[in-house]
């Protein structure tokens, strides 16, 4: 009978050896590598090299906590996603290596009416799509109208294209749709009619979910299109070559690339969802880099830091970790009660005690890094005697303190915060210091957490939530939390947000519809010194991930919103 | 034979139907799937209202069952979310076939399965094998020489191996072969995945690949089968038959896989016939330690969505598994052990 069994599963190992075997399908031909010599200096800060650009056969392997779930832009709102998709695709504009400055890319230049209201884009000449459709008007209209049209043949509902309702608020024939229609005015000439001015569009079409994709593939793949059994097909420096789900995407280098050639030849993406097994691939030289999402903790980083195969490359900070104050109950309206916990709370102490290397304390809502930060704010000092002076004012003034204060604390580690439990322990412990008593709930994340403070309100009194920023624009730091879109600060008990502070919140509505660069610079810096002084929120953390890479890795620009892989050079 | 085979067949559809009642019921509390659908903040609530009907998820949960279990196409429902049923609905039900979609790739969740499968198949499988082999080696060593050096020793392991953590052990494993090996020059192996992009899915790789899972599969459960295999070994060794048997000169090597082993062997055929199913299931924590693309992290990355299709489909083969293993299981034992007959 052992040897029944035996046989048996020999037989089913047998067939998944096959089956298994099977399983590889190249996602795609490799074209055969041309000799491309460099025609210009590299627009960038990558560091020249020796062997010219586009003739190297080194690959990058980069590990991600998870697989892509498809590499079209228009559906995908993850990380892990995007990062494939933002060295595949192109849109009319990019940031700027190292900041969230929108530079040209497949625009080269641009106009905006008087009114705001119309923007006209050069297209740049000579480019074609990964399979040879020419890129001009004709594709930026086609994919503008799958993404906005519902009633587009390719577009694939408001449930998939979440990203464009989010940042486009609504589709066609909706009356908060920022777009109002897209025109061909030439063949490399597009003009953007918006319904209202909307100031931060030239860093929202920089996100990967606006870059371009071939009319040609979409017509051609339909619903499969860049999907794991179908291919995605756009204009960057890289394309797909090889795609095995929850294994590894490989990439390679576009030999008819536009522009500067990358240097390396292929960057793999693996898929490696444990951190611990990931940073002992890296140690052990299996993988090159370990993307920022999924990087270790403070013990592992420490570990990394000594290993001298290990660089840790610090990303400017691009989100903020913050204590909610919600403005609905009644004992949080008063500004001495706000001024109190804003005093009572020691933020150096917590970036002492929980993640020294690499955070630091906030006293803004946005990160530093980002135009509409104002050097001019004093953070409040911690400072626990004026903290219960201003309690006791309150309390003078007919405040009623609860009995018990309600603090949403998150159950699971976000990039913003990498220990929310030991945070919420540490605030509730210099809390008590002035007489409040805190009770911390850790509801499951992200329901009913996220529900119960966006779209409820009456559950926590304060919260801890952050934020990492989309399109590298103040408004899209400000304007979220604090012109009443969702009910975390303040809300009308029914279920719908109400903006905290009336005045702040239509100084940023202005900010936002302003064309004058300037202007809106010193808008949004008054409405940052604004919430410093109303003391509408708590801004604790603003946290720097690392990008764990190998010591042979040069050229990598660490920057705020992506991880830019273009540029490396692997010695 | 065959009668009692083909009844034990009849009484598993209610079983399995039961089963899946009761998983169904089960997976309702698993959490909300369309809260987890949707970028930055979280959708609004009408979107998510949309979002209910378009995947049938405003139905009473009798409703949903019953269109998982025998589809929807022959009703109109409503696809575009805006309350009223205008198309025909394209579910045809698992007794047809059709074990549904997921909620979050929207892939058919049978060949989401089979994606897996083969890899987990080839993992666990292989692991079964060193755990059979191995248990019984060392069962049968160690019960030939009780109380030996040989046997304290493998005892002593066995306590070791037996109270390790499968996440520490895994992890050990991959510092020790992995990262220490090459650095001090040794002959190494690889730390996670199937295979080495570069060099592509070759046999070589792939048992590279699955030499330091399958070690961490295996070793925990050696501790435990051995000591079964050696305490039932003991038992039978000690019988009347044995010792007549030996008493008549046979060699001793006959007696012990002739006489004693087929005996000894019958409670862990129960064992083994019970572990079989569960290797369809693949191992969660190993799995996602090793990257390796099985059932386990499937099963695991669709738990935290609620996407109940998925842990259905998941649920449903390992039970359908367990309950065919279960009749296997009685078969061999009534060939093995003719005190067994079936009726």
């Amino acid at each position: 009978m052992k040897r029944n069994l035996n046989v048996l599963l020999s037989l089913l190992v047998l067939a998944s050896l096959v089956l298994a075997a099977c399983g590889t399908t190249p996602a795609a031909t490799q074209a055969p590598a041309t000799q491309a010599p460099m025609t210009e200096a590299p627009a960038t800060e990558a560091p020249m090299t020796e062997a010219p650009v586009g003739t190297d056969t080194s690959t990058l392997i980069f590990a991600q906590a998870a697989d892509a779930g498809t590499l079209d832009p228009a559906i995908e709102s993850s990380a892990n996603s995007l990062q494939v998709i933002y060295h595949i695709y192109e849109g009319l504009t990019d940031f700027e290596p190292g900041s969230t400055t929108p530079i040209p890319r497949l625009a080269t230049s641009w106009e905006a009416s008087e009114d705001g209201l119309e923007w006209t884009f050069h297209l740049r000449e000579g480019v074609t799509f990964h399979d040879g459709t020419p890129f001009n008007a004709d594709a930026v209209v086609f994919n503008f109208e799958r993404w906005w049209d519902t009633d587009h043949p390719y577009n694939l509902g408001a449930d998939q294209f979440i990203y464009w309702d989010y940042m486009f608020q609504g589709f066609k024939g909706s009356e908060n749709s920022v777009l109002a229609g897209i025109e061909k005015v030439d063949d490399m000439t597009v003009k953007l009619i918006l319904s209202k001015p909307n100031a931060s569009l030239l860093n929202t079409l920089a996100m990967e979910n606006f870059r371009f994709a071939s009319p040609a593939a979409i017509e051609e793949q339909g619903e499969d299109y860049a999907t794991a059994s179908g291919m995605p097909v756009a204009t960057g420096p890289f394309k797909l070559e090889e795609w095995v789900k929850e294994d590894h995407i490989t990439l390679v280098r576009n030999e008819d690339y536009w522009g500067e050639k990358p240097t390396l030849e292929r960057i793999t993406y693996r898929v490696i969802p444990d951190s611990s097994a990931a940073f002992l691939a890296l140690q052990a030289g299996e993988i090159d880099m370990l993307t920022e999402w999924a990087s270790p903790g403070p013990d592992q980083l420490a570990q990394a830091e000594a290993d001298p195969n290990i660089q840790v490359l610090y990303n400017p900070s691009f989100n903020v970790g913050y204590l909610g104050l919600n403005q609905a109950k009644e004992w949080l309206q008063n500004i001495n009660v706000r001024l109190a916990i804003a005093h009572a709370i020691d933020k150096e102490g917590i970036v002492a005690a929980l993640n020294p290397d690499n955070s630091e304390a906030a006293k803004e809502f946005q990160p530093p890094s980002l135009w509409g930060f104002n050097e001019s704010i004093e953070d409040y000092p911690y400072d626990p005697t004026l903290a219960a002076e201003y309690l006791q004012t309150a309390i003078g003034e007919g405040v009623q303190i609860p009995d018990s204060v309600i603090f949403y604390v998150m159950p699971t580690p976000r990039i913003y915060f990498p220990q929310p439990q030991q945070l919420g322990e540490l605030i509730q412990a210099q809390l008590a210091e002035i007489g409040l008593n805190v009770e911390i709930q850790s509801p499951a994340w992200p329901d009913p957490y996220l529900a119960d403070l966006q779209e409820d309100g009456t559950k926590a009194d304060i919260f801890l939530l952050g934020w990492g920023g989309d399109n590298g624009d103040p408004d899209n730091f400000l304007c979220v939390f604090f012109c009443g879109a969702d009910t975390q600060f303040n809300n009308d008990g029914a279920g719908g947000g109400v903006a905290p502070d009336e005045e702040i919140a239509q100084l940023l509505r202005d900010a936002v519809a302003e064309t004058d660069f300037d202007t809106r610079q010193t808008m949004y810096e008054q409405a940052n010194q604004l919430l410093h002084d109303r003391v509408i929120s708590v801004p604790l953390l603003h946290i720097t991930a690392p990008t764990l890479a190998r010591s042979n890795i040069e050229g990598y620009v660490p920057s705020p919103v992506r991880e830019v892989l273009t540029y490396i050079v692997k010695k | 034979m065959t009668t009692y085979i083909l009844r034990r067949l009849a009484q598993a559809i209610p079983q399995l139907f039961i089963i899946s009642i009761i998983l169904f019921t089960l997976m309702q509390g698993f959490g909300d799937p369309v809260a987890t659908l949707g970028a930055r903040t979280p959708p609004k609530a009408e979107d998510k209202e949309r979002l209910r009907r378009m995947l049938g998820l405003d139905q009473p949960a009798y409703v949903q069952y019953l269109t998982w279990l025998v589809g929807n196409d022959w009703q109109k429902i409503d696809m575009d979310g805006d309350g009223i049923p205008e198309t025909n609905g394209r579910r045809k039900g698992i007794l047809r076939g059709d074990w549904s979609n997921s909620l979050v790739t929207r892939r058919p969740v049978l060949e989401m399965i089979g994606d897996r499968l083969p890899n987990t198949l080839i993992l666990m499988g292989a692991a079964e094998i060193v755990i059979i082999i191995f248990s019984l080696a060392l069962g049968l060593y160690s019960a030939l020489r009780p109380y030996s050096l040989f046997d304290n020793l493998v005892t002593g392991l066995s306590f070791i191996g037996y109270s390790m953590p499968v996440f520490w052990l895994a992890l050990m494993l991959m510092y020790i072969f992995a990262v220490n090996f090459r650095a001090w020059g040794l002959p190494y192996l690889p730390t996670v995945g199937m295979f080495d992009p570069e060099a592509g899915k070759t046999p070589a790789e792939l048992i590279r690949h699955m030499i330091l899972p399958v070690a961490t599969l295996s070793i925990i459960s050696i501790a435990g089968y051995s000591r079964f295999v050696r305490s039932s070994m003991l038992e039978v060794l000690s019988q009347d038959y044995v010792r007549t048997a030996r008493a008549k000169g046979v060699r001793t090597v006959y007696v012990v896989l002739r006489h004693a082993l087929p005996n000894a062997a019958l409670p862990f055929i129960t064992l083994i016939g019970l572990d079989i199913p569960f290797l369809l299931a693949g191992a969660i924590v190993t799995e996602r330690i090793f990257a390796w693309p099985g059932m386990g992290r499937l099963f695991l990355d669709h738990t935290s969505r609620a996407d109940f299709p998925v842990l259905m489909g998941i649920l449903m083969l390992v039970s359908i598994a367990v309950v065919i293993f279960q009749i296997i299981t009685d078969v061999v034992y009534s060939l093995v052990d003719p005190r067994i007959r079936l009726e």
